[in-house]
């Protein structure tokens, strides 16, 4: 093991069995002798990466893609089926919080044997355990048992234990959702000192923003196959890549309209380049049209044309409509196209997707609405997060001369 | 990068400052992150399919401040809610010792003089053994919880019902001694400290059977049934209710009396027996042929068949990390 690293993973593979009806019962396992019936599954396929110490590494990837299994193999939870893990120092997970707690008892006890199932031994945890308590924001509620804990403050607790304990090793799976918005900050303002402090990080999350804030390089997994690793930013990029491969897919087999009469339905949504083509991609800042192609079954004169664009967490960035655009379109029966043209769409770099609906002027029904009809990726030039991509220009003004000293 | 910012030499890391360990500031982040790095810490552990038996025995030894946390829970949260607590811990061998006195002096007419020493004897070491085995074999079945979320060895769970056992073991005997005290009647005090080998062969027995079937039942969950039912059967393949020359006799006479010391509970039995009741033999009543509750043998022949059953229990336990070791790998998943 190279000894500036603090985890190697060297051709990990894991495979699962996956039974169709698993036998549990001497019974059933000597009926189904022979037979057993599961299919094998790779969760994951030849990984090999190394983490520095003192580096924060984050792995990203769609739901199924073997992220945890990944870090449930780094934590020893799973044995891999074959390849290995190398791992220095102290280690603590975050996977579970509070999993190892044990209700009846006071949050004292359970801190100590929460932090003995992570291998601290007893005299560090005396040492900090005040910490600990105070982290957690438990100082009324220690010696009451956990039982009568409310779900908050049971995560507070375990997530308190796992990180005071000064792991040279952190694994962090998607934990900074729990708790209230105050709580999740401090957590991050811990998870920050321990990073100044060379702690190593293994982290995981849902939100491309938070790994690219948190981390300093990525690994990208599709499938349980490693497909990138590097930068943050790069492999967050190639992870949006990956998304949009596979919304195109989804959106093609997700519409089911038949079976329905509609007066109108909504067909297609595109967007296109100011050149007029089709693209999937665009960069912040430049002009884009989407277009909402509909079909009608007779002449409607009440149709009001609705697009919205919404970023990869959900949240509506961008909507339009006729009416607020004082365009008032008479609809003939067969096909057509309606072209919303944005001049500039600042949107920073990242994932999003067009709705677009048909709502009857003056009630709040839809003719029809097609969800996430298109899926395009904004190619942002800076480093900037957040939802606007802007052009920023920063200087230095020296106040010297208004301050005393 | 984080990491470029710090540079951590050997040499500093060798020689952790405790000053600097007990503050936590950002600006003391450097210091105190290489304080923290004791170099017992920078061991480097490895995760493969395969684990050595060397491995695994070191990472039990490290985890004995955990087991002694889970037993100290299971004590704790045992009896947790109920008025009498530790007393029912008490009550369970009382009522079976009571029962079988009932039945066997009372009904049955046996001889056997201090029937009632005679028995808690035997129940002792027989619950000790019973309790730790069942209760170890649902361990990880019922702690799948830890299993799936925690990383640690996860032999500790079964090995931490035989400890958790020990403890009622030793309020057991407690009783026993005060038992003893009061009838006033004296155990054989040159054979007591045959009890050491026996108590180990026995910890040593019960936790290779807790490790195996522990990992066997989350394959099959019929093996902690099973257990039940094999136990039953066990209980009366040992001298605990019956004297020891009734079941040895009928089965020396077919030459197989070798057989009822092959078990390895029942050496532990009769060194218990031999040590605590101490009557070797008597007269029954009204005849003139002697019977004999335990075995003849010295002190050397009882530390024989105990150091015989250590050495096997050794064995088996090393046989059952081992297989352990070997299925442990797919728990999570089992679970």
């Amino acid at each position: 093991m190279d000894k500036n690293n603090s985890i190697e993973v060297h051709d990990l593979s894991k495979r699962f069995k996956l039974y169709h009806e698993k036998a549990t019962s001497l019974k059933e396992k000597v009926v189904n002798f022979r037979r057993s019936v599961f299919e094998e599954f790779w969760a994951l396929k030849d990984i090999d990466f190394y983490v520095e110490q003192g580096e924060t590494v984050g792995i990203v990837g769609r739901n199924g893609s073997g992220k945890s299994t990944l870090l449930k193999c780094v934590a020893g939870i799973l044995r891999p089926t074959s390849g290995e893990v190398l791992l220095r120092g102290q280690i603590s997970s975050l996977l579970e919080l509070g999993a190892g707690f044990q209700p009846e008892l006071s949050g004292r006890d359970n801190v100590y044997l929460n932090a003995s199932l992570l291998g601290i031994p007893v005299k560090e945890v005396t040492k900090r355990f005040d910490e600990i308590v105070a982290f957690a924001e438990l100082e009324h509620f220690i010696d009451n048992q956990v039982k009568f804990y409310s779900s908050g403050m049971y995560v507070r607790l375990g997530f308190a234990v796992a990180i005071n304990v000064q792991p040279d090793i952190l694994i962090v799976d998607e934990v900074l959702a729990v708790g209230d918005e105050t709580f999740q900050a401090k957590c991050l303002d811990k998870i920050r000192e321990m990073q100044r402090n060379g702690t190593t990080i293994l982290f995981v999350s849902h939100s491309p923003d938070l790994t690219k804030k948190v981390c300093s390089r990525a690994v990208v997994l599709q499938e349980g196959n490693m497909v990138f690793i590097g930068e943050a930013k790069d492999a967050i990029d190639s992870y949006h890549d990956i998304i949009i491969e596979q919304k195109l897919l989804d959106a093609e087999s997700s519409r089911n309209t038949s079976g329905e009469d509609k007066m109108i339905t909504i067909e297609s949504v595109s967007l296109k380049s100011p050149t007029g083509q089709t693209v999937d991609r665009i960069d912040s800042g430049s002009s884009a049209e989407i277009a909402v192609q509909y079909g009608a079954g007779s002449g409607l004169d009440d149709c009001v044309f609705i697009v919205e664009i919404q970023n990869d967490s959900g949240t509506i960035v961008f909507s339009s409509n006729t009416d607020s655009l004082e365009y008032y379109p008479t609809i003939k029966q067969g096909t057509g196209v309606i072209n919303f043209t944005i001049d500039t769409l600042p949107l920073a770099g990242g994932v999003y997707m067009a709705n677009a609906a048909i709502r009857k002027r003056g009630t709040s029904n839809d003719y029809d609405r097609f969800d996430r009809a298109c899926t395009f990726k904004i190619i942002a030039p800076g480093n900037n997060l957040g939802i606007v991509e802007t052009p920023v220009h920063v200087k230095l003004e020296s106040l010297n001369n208004t301050v005393s000293i | 990068m984080p990491a470029t910012d710090m540079t951590i030499t050997d040499q500093e890391r060798e020689h952790p400052t405790q000053q600097a360990a007990s503050e936590v500031t950002a600006d003391t982040a450097v210091d105190t992150a290489i304080a923290y790095r004791s170099p017992t810490s920078q061991q480097v552990k490895h995760v493969s399919a395969r684990i050595s038996l060397r491995a695994k025995l070191l990472e039990i030894w490290h985890s004995r401040e955990l087991m002694s946390f889970l037993v100290r829970t299971e004590v704790k949260v045992k009896y947790k809610n109920s008025i009498l607590g530790f007393l029912w811990s008490m009550l369970n061998p009382a009522m079976t010792i009571a029962v079988y006195f009932i039945v066997f002096k009372i009904i049955v007419r046996s001889t056997v003089p201090r029937f009632v020493i005679y028995l808690f004897a035997g129940v002792l070491v027989w619950n000790l053994f019973s309790s730790a085995v069942t209760s170890a074999t649902s361990s990880l079945v019922s702690n799948s919880g830890l299993v799936k979320k925690v990383s640690f060895p996860r032999e500790v769970l079964p090995i931490s019902e035989v400890g958790t056992a020990c403890v009622f073991f030793s309020f057991q005997a407690i009783v026993l001694a005060i038992v003893l005290a009061a009838f006033g009647y004296a155990p054989a005090w040159n054979y007591m400290w045959l009890l050491i080998p026996a108590f180990l062969a026995l910890i040593v027995f019960t936790a290779a059977l807790a490790v195996l079937l522990s990992s066997i039942n989350v394959y099959l969950r019929d093996t902690h049934h099973l257990l039940e039912i094999v136990l039953i059967a066990w209980f009366w393949g040992v001298p605990i209710v019956y004297p020891y020359s009734s079941a040895m006799g009928a089965l020396s006479r077919h030459g197989l009396g070798f057989l009822y010391l092959m078990d390895p509970v029942a050496p532990v039995v009769v060194t218990f027996q031999r040590a605590i009741y101490a009557i070797v033999s008597y007269i029954p009543p009204g005849s003139t042929t002697r019977v004999f509750t335990l075995p003849t043998g010295g002190q050397m022949w009882f530390l024989k068949l105990d150091l015989g059953v250590l050495a096997g229990s050794i064995a088996l336990f090393l046989i059952s990390l081992i297989i352990f070791g070997r299925i442990e790998g797919n728990f999570a998943e089992e679970l």
